[in-house]
Parts: C-alpha cells; structure tokens; sequence
C-alpha cells in the first residue's frame, strides 16, 4: 500500500501509529521520570507523571549510587565506577575483536571462491551459531572456564562476547564488501599490491562506515548481555545489568534507585540507537529480508 | 550470496606464480581465524555439553559418567514439560502477535506520508535497550500498588490486575514485553520487504480501478508471505530463548506459572549444581526447536506449492 491520498485512511493510519509510538516510549520515559524521583512521590497515594507538576525532581537517586558511602542489600553500588569500566572493558573489547576477526571473514566470503566448502555454506554455518539457546552454553562455559580457574575474570567474558557477535559481524560485513566495487582493488593489485594490501589499504578504508555500524551492534549485544554474565561472574569481573538485576531480591521498591540504575544500563544502547539513524534499521533488518 | 571470482593478475608471467601462492594463502588466512574462533567457541561447547548429558558434574569432584540418567529423569520430570507446554504458549502468542502489530505498522509506515525516518527510528528504539533495563521499567509499570497501569484502568473505573502475580496474567505480562521490544524489528523487516516489491504491480492495480483492500488482500499480502515465513521465523527462535525478562519480571512465578523453558534449564542447574541436568534441558530445547522449525517450514512449502 503505497502513500495513500485517502483522507480518513491517512487520519487512522497515524493514530495507530501514534498509540503504538506512546506505547513505545512510555516505559522509557517512566524509567528516566522515576529516576528524578523522591521516595514520597514514588510511595505517594497515586502515581507521579510528570516533573514540577505532579512533584519536585531530585538527583537524590544518582547522588546515592554514585555515592561511595550509602550501600544496602545487594544494590551497595559503591563500586558503580568499576561496573561501568567491567562493562565497557568487555563491551569495546569483544566488539573490537569481532570486527577485526569479521572484517577479514567477510572480506573472504565475498572476494574467494571457496570450493569443498561452498561460500554460501560458510556464510549460513556462521549465522546458524546464533540460532543455539544461550542456556546451551552456559554448563559447558562455567565448567572449563572454572577447570582453568577462568571464572570471575573480565577476559573470559571477553572471549564468549566476541563468539556471541561474530556471526552478526560477519552477516553485515558481508553484506557491504558486496557492494564495494571490486574494480579499485583489482586495479590496486594490477599496479603490485597484495592482498593484504588490497584488504588494508584499501576494503577497510571503503568499509568504515559498515566497521563502525557492525562494531556499534556488537557493542551493544555485549553491553546488554545478562546470562553469560550472572553464570561466569561473580564480583570483580561483574557487569551492569548484573548488578541491576541484583535489585531483585531488595526487599521493598527502592524504584527511584532502581530507574537510576536502569537508565545508566540504557544510556549508551539509547545513544547507539540514536546515532546510528537510518543504519540502525538497516542492520537490524538485513539478515531478515536478505 | 555475491562471490566474486579469485583474482588473475594480468601483469607478467615471473610474478605469476608467486601472485598465485600468496592469492591462495590469503584464501585461508582471511577465513580462518575466525571460522576456528567459533569452533573453538561455538562448536566445541556444544559437543562437550552433549557429553555432559550423559554425565553429573560437581564442583570438587568433577564429571562423572551417569549413562542415561539425566535423559530418564527429564522425560518424567512433570516441571520440565509443563515448562515446554508453556514455552510453546508463549513462542505462538508472542511471535504471532508480533507478526499481526508488526505487519499493521508496517503497511501503515509505507502509507504514511509524512515523519517517516522519524517514525521508523523512534519505533525501533525498544529493539536494542538492555533488556534487564527495560525488564524493570515494567516492573515498575505493571506494579500492584503503585504502577501506572493498574492506575489507568482504575481511572476508566476497571478493577486493578495482578500483572506479575497471577497465574495467568504473569505469562501474558511476559508476552506484553516481549511485543514491546520485538515488534518493531518485525514491523521494520516487513517494511523492508515491502519497499523491495516492485512499485509496477502496484500501478497496474490502481490502473486497473482496484481498491485499497484488494490491492493488499490479492496483491501485497501474498507476494509478503515467504518474506513474512522468514520473519516469524527469526522471532520465534528468539522467543524461545526468553530469559532476562523472566529473572528480572517473575523469576518462574507465581509458583512455577511463568517458568519457561531457558529459565527453568538455568535454575534447574546453577541454582542445585545439577549441570549435567541443565545440559540435558538445553539439549531438549535444541532438539524441540530443531523439529517445531521442521515441520513450519514445510508446512509452508506446501502451501507455497498449492
């Protein structure tokens, strides 16, 4: 159904739509306006909507988080600082690789042809390591990862992240050397490049966007990532959302500490998002319709 | 799938032969690394948690061979398959009312006329938040006392709803979740499709004097579905993996009401050390799926060929 001119059509197509966008953004907002709250408007007799209206906004819940000093329960977050640095240690350095490792994978499947094993089969083999239930991964990871005396460590987590985002690096990746011209690099080897020379100087200059788009995805896959961390981790190696979900067991709904929590967890997914414009729906789409 | 054939350099024929070896070496140096990383890391666990099927592993005392215990005590284990009974409820309810949203804001995306780009990005957010992030966002939505859901519906004079506390409604709380955050991947792939069909087709409808309802009923939805087919496909096999939001929302309660599959392997294992047993789950969910997905897509097949 292309644009359509019909008048109420139009009228009913953007109410829909703009239900489902309320719907949408409506918990995120609630998460970012029960952060700037008190305990008296969160426990009050009726829920809070709106800053300055419904009640005053603080910062009391950043302020104790960040807060070395004011530690309860399992959310004692005097240590937020080094959640927050395990995090993006495990985060960047895991997307750094999967980058590194899927260039090159990439690169191979759209310029060699492979013959045992047809580039197609490589290409599928690759995103069906994505299709396994991570639970399926857990015992064997927890078993010789504790064998080797690897639990607890930001290394370890490091290792399976980049498993974890290889095959979706590879997957876009793939898709853009396609659409490089090939001319250029052949035309560099006619002219004594090598390969790698061709790959180096040149593919991975062309691909930049495509390096920092696929890099950003497998950024956020390990930012966001919750089971590897509860089962591999259990202090100094701990991530952010296991920490947040250690709220869990607080007794009683501290939510202004949790939503404070929430939103640090959320910031940089939301900015990812944010950043990545029309990329985004683009790299979230491809394996899809491709 | 784009191959483009091995380069042949033209230049002379000394150089020939060393341009060729350095060409098939490059064949394997590119590929490898990271085809072994996820043997490595992918392959290998695997295999080694299907050993462990047939094993009990402790902390101190390591792994020991239980022949076909694990395997006897899950096909009696009441738990195990009222959580797959469950799971199936949930993969169905979610992935098809995904699909229905999905499609909906897909077509009425492609109709829109304007704040497209601003549309589709804004509704793509919920994909990539943390989902034990927005796990508590809904928590505290869905929350009894004091959430501003149960709220509205006391506003429009409805009684409150347990959300997360009800037998019942805790699955479904799940399922709401689950179509806030995937719809819009739907929504956005099947947009995708949409815009790769060919506009000519289109046309010639409107030229021919059909209206809107035909043009999608007879033209758009049929030419959509093997698309569609794949769509539900990627969501599903994501549904069934649905854990975080299970932790965080209901951790498998009330009683064992919400209990789905990658949660129940979690807490049957880590939470009694019985991994074998946890193996022997993530197994059975790896084998369900694998015969679920089967018989989907040839049942699509089938019609595809009728």
């Amino acid at each position: 159904m292309p644009a359509t001119r019909n008048r109420a059509l139009q009228v009913g197509i953007y109410l829909f739509l703009l239900i489902w966008l309320l719907f949408t953004l409506f918990p995120i907002y609630w998460i970012f306006v029960t952060s700037i709250k008190s305990a008296m408007a969160v426990q009050g007799p009726r829920p809070t909507f709106i800053p300055w209206v419904d009640f005053t906004p603080n910062l009391d819940a950043f302020k104790s988080i960040f807060g070395s000093g004011g530690g309860y329960g399992v959310s004692g977050l005097g240590n937020l600082t080094l959640l927050m640095r395990n995090s993006f240690v495990a985060a960047f350095t895991s997307a750094l690789i999967a980058v590194v490792l899927g260039a090159m994978a990439a690169y191979a499947l759209t310029r060699f042809r492979y013959r045992r094993w047809k580039n197609r089969d490589i290409a599928f083999w690759i995103v069906s390591q994505r299709m396994f239930p991570p639970v399926a991964l857990v015992v064997p990871f927890y078993i010789l990862f504790n064998r080797f005396d690897m639990l607890d460590r930001l290394s370890s987590l490091i290792i399976v992240y980049t498993a974890g985002s290889l095959p979706l690096v590879v997957w876009l990746l793939r898709d853009y050397f396609a659409d490089l011209p090939i001319e250029i690099e052949e035309a560099a080897m006619v002219d004594g490049a090598s390969r790698f020379g061709a790959f180096f100087r040149i593919a991975l200059p062309l691909s930049l966007p495509g390096l920092v788009v696929a890099f950003l995805f497998a950024f956020v896959f390990a930012w966001n990532e919750f089971l590897l961390a509860l089962t591999l981790t259990l202090d100094r190696a701990k991530t952010l959302p296991l920490q947040l979900a250690g709220n869990v067991s607080v007794q009683g709904t501290r939510y202004w500490d949790i939503a404070a929590q929430g939103l640090i967890v959320m910031a940089p997914p939301l900015l990812i998002a944010l950043l990545l414009g029309r990329y985004l729906v683009r790299g979230l789409t491809l394996g899809a319709v491709k | 799938m784009t191959s483009s054939p091995a380069y042949t350099p033209a230049a002379g024929r000394a150089s020939h032969h060393r341009r060729d070896w350095s060409e098939q070496n490059a064949k394997y140096v590119f590929l490898m690394p990271a085809i072994l990383y996820l043997l490595v890391l992918g392959v290998f666990p695997l295999i080694f948690s299907a050993y462990l099927v047939f094993s009990s592993w402790q902390a101190g005392s390591g792994i020991t061979f239980v022949g076909l215990d694990n395997i006897k005590r899950i096909l009696v284990d009441d738990r195990f398959w009222s959580a797959v009974s469950r799971t199936l409820i949930y993969v169905a309810l979610a992935a098809g009312l995904e699909l229905l949203f999905g499609l909906l804001i897909a077509l009425s995306l492609q109709a829109a006329t304007r704040g497209k780009a601003l549309l589709r990005l804004t509704l793509a957010l919920p994909i990539l938040l943390p989902p034990i992030a927005i796990s508590f966002a809904w928590k505290m939505l869905f929350d009894f006392n004091r959430g501003p859901v149960n709220y509205f519906l006391d506003v429009m004079g409805l009684p409150p709803v347990l959300w997360l506390a009800g037998q019942t409604s805790a699955l479904l709380s799940l399922i709401v979740v689950d179509i806030w955050q995937w719809t819009p991947f739907v929504a956005l792939a099947t947009l995708a499709a949409l815009e790769s069909l060919s506009t000519e087709i289109y046309e010639a409808a409107v030229v021919d004097g059909a209206g809107v309802w035909a043009v999608l009923r007879d033209i758009t939805l049929p030419l959509l579905a093997p698309y569609l087919v794949a769509i539900v496909l990627l969501r599903a096999i994501d549904a069934f993996k649905v854990f975080d939001t299970v932790y965080v929302l209901t951790g498998g309660g009330p009683g064992t009401a919400t209990e789905l599959l990658s949660f129940y392997a979690y807490a049957a294992g880590f939470r009694t050390f019985n991994m074998g047993f946890t193996a022997t789950v993530a197994w059975a969910i790896v084998i369900l799926m694998s015969i679920i997905f089967y018989f989907y897509l040839r049942a699509f097949r089938r019609i595809e060929e009728m």
